[in-house]
């Protein structure tokens, strides 16, 4: 087992080598001079040029790749135009907020998601399943930020149940924490509660067809029994696989809940650089997402292991 | 025809996802004939107007006809959407059957097509777009690299389940060209993996674009989409809900449409994904 994961995280390094060159490159897809671009119209000459070797785009692109990947490699994302800060830094200060919104809407959504789809495939062709399928089907056709819209519309305009925005950190006052961050989850949840659900019924139905399930109902086992000792322990696998799949598409609709809470998070902070074209910044969050996705499918990897001995490693 | 009619009669939900589709298409098309306003069109006098028999969906905050702008907005949307797809195909298919067909090509090409996809699909969009600058082809150009991998990698795993099978090396003995492989023999079979794909990456679009403007780096400000129009509302959300409320509806039924459809047609092109 140690050997296996030691093994992958070596394989992480050519798997991050990809998404690193690509997002080193998104500074070629400018429409013109960078530097120029980062510091908008007013800015004279001598500042542009100042930038340029500042940032290093005066060099070869060979030159500036290796530049990227030696400070890479030293874990330096560069400094932030716009800030004045190290990118790492602000990334480090954003990240509580993005990581207790997903893991918030990740709970939901698993909890949701799960419990729909065993629900529905166990009453397969029943009102309850054809119930949870409408949900599904809604679900994952409706824009999270709508969503969160129309909640904030409810519940903090009409009926003052929650706050629309804010943020107070988990570990000075979890009671509000959970309170700001209750609709944020929700309506990033959701959607993915729906996929989940959807998943969850295909695999748990091909699990109830199989030939071990019928010979546990023919030794006259309860149904419970069969479901909760046989159908539940085989259908981990692709659930696991699902749940690890919705993160990052949590991580990418955190970017629109957040703005529309006024989170102080990732995602926000990539917003705020893309609309000022703080080039570095964006660059720096991108990879992070990227390298975050990829530690998670990891994870997930490895907890399929210990939750089913059949794989081989 | 007739064995769509039956899919059709079939799968109820396929038939209910057509009738949406064609419903939002027609309002689009018919955008010019069911308004009675154009988009652009301001009346300070009637601000923020709530929903009535003159303005069925309400006026904005410049007394812009809303309805006007929403179905000018579907017009603007299911374009971006339908070249994002064009786009994603087309590039799918060229990098899916070279790699699929020539082992050589076939590492360098899957390890991008897995390196844009170690990215969640709307990060490395809004990355691009804060790159390239709002507009319209920018998101087209966008979205359609994040969603390239998807139909990359079916047509790549088609190919390798056909490309030593007996009728392509009978073309093959016979002299065809590679070209003529791929395009003739090749192609046509991929044909329905492609088309389920490219309902789904309609849909993903529609989402995609709406969440781009929203943000505020997608389709410009100045051309009406529902991103844009729902963005635009969001201010005015307390005092002037239907703002808001009629382009997501919008949105949901369009890519409620393409799902149900979809489903339909991946159950009846593809029944060995059905479940």
């Amino acid at each position: 087992m140690g050997a296996y994961i030691l093994k992958r995280l070596l394989q992480l390094i050519p798997t991050m080598l990809i998404p690193s060159v690509m997002v080193f490159m998104l500074i070629f897809f400018s429409p013109g001079d960078p530097a120029s671009l980062m510091l908008g119209p007013d800015a004279t000459m001598e500042q542009i040029a100042q930038l340029r070797t500042q940032m290093g785009y005066d060099q070869p692109v060979a030159v500036q790749m290796a530049r990227w990947f030696s400070n890479l490699l030293k874990g330096d994302l560069g400094e932030s135009i716009f800030l004045n800060q190290p990118v790492v830094q602000a990334i480090g200060e954003h990240l509580g907020v993005t990581m207790a919104l997903t893991i918030f809407a990740m709970v939901i959504a698993s909890s949701i998601g799960v419990t729909l789809g065993v629900v529905s495939a166990v009453n397969r062709g029943k009102p309850l399943d054809q119930a949870a399928m409408i949900f599904s089907v809604f679900g994952v056709s409706i824009p999270e930020f709508w969503l969160a819209l129309n909640l904030i519309l409810f519940f903090s305009v009409y009926h003052q149940i929650f706050p629309i925005g804010g943020y107070v950190p988990f570990f000075e006052d979890p009671a509000g924490c959970i309170k700001t961050l209750f609709l944020p989850a929700v309506s990033l949840g959701i959607t993915q509660a729906a996929f989940i659900a959807r998943m969850v019924r295909s695999s748990v139905l091909e699990i109830l067809d199989a030939e071990y399930v019928r010979t546990a109902m023919a030794k006259g086992l309860l149904y419970r029994k069969v479901v909760m000792k046989h159908v539940m322990k085989n259908a981990m696998v692709p659930t696991v696989t699902v749940v690890g799949m919705t993160f990052s598409v949590l991580l990418g609709g955190a970017i629109a809940i957040e703005m529309v809470f006024n989170l102080p998070g990732i995602g926000r902070l990539l917003m705020n650089a893309v609309l000022r074209r703080d080039y570095p910044l964006i660059q720096g969050i991108v990879l992070f997402i990227a390298a975050a996705y990829i530690v998670i499918n990891l994870l997930v990897d490895l907890i399929y292991v210990y939750i089913d001995p059949r794989i081989e490693y | 025809m007739t064995r769509w009619k039956k899919m059709l009669q079939q799968r109820r939900s396929a038939l209910m996802g057509l009738v949406l589709v064609g419903f939002v298409l027609t309002a689009a098309l018919g955008a010019g004939w069911f308004a009675r306003f154009t988009p652009d069109e301001m009346d300070v006098t009637n601000r923020l107007l709530a929903p009535s028999w003159e303005h069925l969906m309400g006026t904005d905050e410049f007394g812009r006809d809303l309805l006007a702008r929403v179905l000018y907005g579907a017009r603007n949307s299911l374009t971006v959407a339908f070249f994002i797809v064009v786009a994603a195909v087309g590039m799918g298919l060229v990098f899916g059957l070279m790699a699929g067909y020539y082992p050589r090509m076939d590492t360098v090409i899957m390890r991008v097509m897995d390196g844009l996809m170690a990215f969640p699909g709307i990060v490395l969009a809004i990355a691009m777009m804060g790159a390239m600058g709002p507009s319209m082809l920018n998101v087209i150009v966008a979205l359609g690299i994040v969603y390239t991998p998807r139909v990359a990698r079916v047509v790549r795993s088609f190919i390798l389940t056909v490309r030593e099978s007996q009728y392509i090396e009978a073309a093959r003995a016979m002299g065809a060209l590679d070209t003529r492989i791929l395009f003739y023999h090749i192609l046509p079979n991929c044909f329905s993996p492609i088309v389920v794909q490219a309902s789904f990456i309609f849909s993903y679009a529609i989402l995609g674009e709406a969440a781009l403007s929203f943000l505020g780096v997608g389709v410009p400000a100045t051309l009406p989409s529902w991103g844009n129009i729902l963005s635009e509302g969001r201010v005015y959300m307390q005092i002037a809900p239907w703002l808001t409320v009629f382009p997501g509806l919008s949105i949901m039924i369009t890519v409620l449409g393409l799902n149900m459809l979809g489903d339909g047609l991946r159950d009846f092109l593809d029944p060995r994904l059905k479940k």
